[in-house]
């Protein structure tokens, strides 16, 4: 793969006080999708910006196939840009939207474009509706084809999924994996989901208070940083406190790294199966099996990764049970 | 040409469109100064109906005609302090020609020197709207006027030989009309003795027949009534508001980010800033109609003065479309252009003389001079040579060209607003932060 984006130490500070990005290296290959994880303000939008032309960098440099860029004008055409908010005229229909960017990209067989791209996002029978009557959902879509009418030789999305209902959500990276295999198209995409970045990245960069922590394929960045399996076991509610101690006690006494939230019990390993099989065996000498609810294995997941190399957690609440489960 | 593909036409699609399929914002642009209008059409009616008969006092130091004057007055000898009180008995006939009952433009009330304090008060608490004082040398002023221009004329010369009496030197009759030039009323009585006097004054021309009051009608008395006043100051008002829905509209994609992703396109800066230039102009070209059919539907009377007015009222829009770009590049967000639009609109419109006539006190008037012409600190505000024009244009039945000073400067505001405002906008939103 050759690189299609690269920066060289990257930085970008607001109002002399705020450093939103701090010496950000990155290399993009041509064609693959390249996830941007990390917490609301940790600074991918600013990066995104900057790359797409809109802010410029305090201190730094970009290169676009191998080209040092000085401004927007050299990567007109080129690019395609889905911000986070849904930017779109929201009195004109979808059609009328399309018909309007397409004209300013100056495409080619107008009509043609809009109608593969309306029939990728499954936009095609909503085409006449004006933009503001639309679903979330629907409008988010509009707002990530807007960004493609031009067959673009590299898409920005920035948070695509962002309020988004889970059905819609599937559409979305449904549409997203067409574009990758059918128009080939190198994808940037920033999420502060880990389960986003996950599902649809080749290579995800995790970023933090405007600085790379780290770079990999999700599975790589898995296996280095997040390693441990956790055993997650729910019991039923109608559990009486002493059995409910009697529990925690066994389980703190067997396993160093253990703990407990909302009735659930959490237990850190580098085996999971194998502690399973010890658990189960450690609830049936406790004559508790009935109380049993659930109990899960949970592989390592970005999150953890996040987690490990930054000390906090990636969302704002305190758990989250993302991840592939078995 | 494909239409379709052409950026400029498309965007300027978007921003009509968004004014038409956004019905609020469609009823503030056209209906609300529609209803503007309608309102003072109903408050102050220019059918005549609410014309009001204004107070005058006069004190009169008229101090006649020399005795052994022979002097005229059509083909009757006339002497004493004939024509001072020929001149306030024809201002006193004065009537609005449209009103329903030949209502008199002035009540005049004579008095003396000594009760000049009483008047004083009266013009203080505005119980009446002016204070004349006709000069002791009112008369001798006529048989001067008289003199310059009959003694080489043969006809008169048959009538008298005998200038004794008629003054040799330049003599220059001063009129004092004192008032408060804040009222409304004033400025309308102003005018018209001003007028009139400078038609009484050149009765000589019309010697054979007298004074001529019909000279008077010529200057368009209909066009006395309050409503004639109040319709130009309401119209610049009307193009002022559009000030607000300007400075909107042009940071509409900013706020709602088209703007960034328009960038990204293949649209020049030019062609995005002359669909917004277009679009908003044209709206306030079809404001402007509106608000002259309108005040025409409450008895403003149509004329070529009227189309002159569009014109005027389609220039200014240029010049507030260039302030509500320069309020736009000053700010980030669109209710902070609105709410700095919304503080400057009122004040513009008062500074510029829409509703009242502005005093001219020594600190704003002559800061500097353009063709001969001393300047105002409110002539730098396109709206006031636009009012002025407008005025006189309804007011004074004058044309464009007689305007040419005001439309000049209202041009070349215009060009500086525009200019000014579309470099700060440009800098501020559509280049690389």
């Amino acid at each position: 793969m050759t690189v299609t984006l690269q920066t060289r130490n990257l930085h970008k500070t607001y109002d002399k006080e705020v450093k939103a990005v701090q010496g950000i290296d990155l290399e993009i290959k041509k064609g693959e999708v390249f996830g941007l994880l990390g917490p609301n303000g940790a600074g991918k939008t600013t990066l995104i910006k900057m790359l797409v032309g809109i802010l410029k960098p305090d201190k730094g440099e970009i290169l676009f196939n191998g080209i040092k860029l000085n401004g927007t004008t050299e990567l007109k055409g080129m690019i395609g840009y889905a911000p986070q908010e849904l930017v779109f005229y929201p009195f004109l229909t979808v059609l009328e939207n399309m018909q309007l960017y397409a004209s300013l990209y100056s495409i080619k067989n107008t009509r043609k474009r809009i109608d593969e791209i309306l029939e990728l996002f499954q936009l095609t029978e909503l085409s006449k509706r004006q933009a503001e009557k639309m679903s979330g959902g629907q409008k988010r879509r509009l707002n990530i084809a807007l960004s493609l009418l031009h067959s673009p030789q590299i898409l920005f999305l920035d948070e695509p999924s962002s309020g988004m209902d889970p059905q819609s959500r599937n559409v979305l990276w449904e549409s997203v994996e067409q574009l990758k295999e059918k128009e080939g198209v190198t994808i940037l995409l920033s999420t502060h989901l880990m389960e986003v970045a996950d599902k649809l990245s080749d290579r995800v960069a995790i970023i933090d208070h405007g600085k790379v922590l780290t770079v990999g394929t999700p599975d790589e960045l898995k296996s280095k940083y997040a390693a441990i399996e956790t055993v997650e076991i729910q019991f039923t509610k109608n559990i009486s406190p002493s059995i409910h101690k009697k529990i925690t006690l066994q389980l703190k006494d067997k396993y160093k790294q253990f703990s407990t939230a909302n009735d659930r019990f959490f237990i850190k390993t580098k085996n999971g199966l194998k502690a399973i099989s010890d658990i189960m065996k450690t609830i049936e000498s406790l004559a508790v099996l009935s109380y049993l609810q659930d109990i899960q294995l949970r592989l390592g997941t970005l999150e953890d990764v996040f987690l490990n190399l930054t000390g906090k957690e990636l969302r704002e609440n305190n758990f989250s049970f993302g991840g592939d489960r078995r | 040409m494909n239409l379709r593909n052409n950026k400029f036409v498309q965007l300027l699609s978007v921003n009509l469109k968004a004014i038409y399929r956004q019905r609020m914002v469609l009823f503030f642009t056209l209906l609300f100064p529609l209803i503007f209008i309608g309102v003072f059409g109903l408050s102050y009616g220019g059918d005549g109906s609410t014309t009001r008969t204004m107070d005058l006092i006069v004190i009169n130091n008229d101090l006649g005609i020399p005795e052994n004057t022979v002097a005229f007055y059509g083909n009757e000898t006339v002497s004493g302090t004939f024509y001072s009180e020929k001149y306030l008995e024809l201002l006193g006939n004065l009537v609005y020609p449209d009103s329903k009952d030949n209502k008199s433009v002035f009540s005049i009330t004579v008095i003396n020197e000594t009760e000049r304090d009483n008047a004083m008060f009266k013009l203080e608490r505005r119980e009446i709207v002016a204070l004349l004082t006709l000069p002791e040398d009112f008369s001798l002023g006529i048989l001067f006027s008289f003199r310059t221009q009959f003694s080489n004329n043969s006809f008169f010369s048959l009538l008298t030989n005998n200038w004794s009496g008629y003054p040799e030197n330049s003599l220059s009759v001063e009129i004092t009309v004192l008032g408060d030039s804040s009222t409304e009323e004033f400025a309308i009585a102003g005018p018209i003795i001003n007028e009139f006097s400078k038609m009484f004054f050149q009765l000589g021309n019309e010697q054979q027949t007298g004074v001529n009051v019909n000279i008077i009608g010529n200057y368009q008395t209909k066009g006395f009534s309050t409503f004639y006043y109040i319709v130009p100051g309401v119209i610049i008002f009307g193009v002022l508001q559009s000030l607000t829905s300007g400075a909107s509209r042009t940071m509409r994609d900013v706020d709602s980010k088209n703007l960034e992703r328009i960038r990204l396109t293949r649209v020049a800066s030019y062609t995005y800033v002359s669909a917004l230039i277009v679009s908003q102009t044209l709206l306030v070209a079809i404001q402007v109609p509106i608000m002259f059919v309108t005040a025409m539907l409450f008895g403003l009377e149509l004329s070529v003065h009227v189309l002159s007015g569009i014109i005027v009222g389609i220039i200014l829009s240029f010049a507030t479309t260039g302030i509500a770009f320069l309020l736009a590049g000053l700010v980030r967000k669109g209710d902070e252009a609105e709410g700095l639009a919304n503080l400057i609109t009122v004040p513009m419109a008062f500074l510029s003389g829409s509703f009242t006539v502005m005093p001219n006190p020594e600190i704003i008037s002559n800061i500097g001079w353009l063709g001969g012409n001393s300047l105002r600190l409110f002539d730098f505000l396109p709206s006031t040579p636009a009012v002025r024009i407008l005025r006189s244009l309804i007011l004074g039945q004058r044309t464009l060209g007689e305007n040419w000073f005001d439309l000049c400067l209202l041009i070349m505001l215009a060009i500086i607003y525009l200019g000014l405002g579309l470099g700060v906008y440009i800098q501020k939103h559509l280049r690389m932060k």
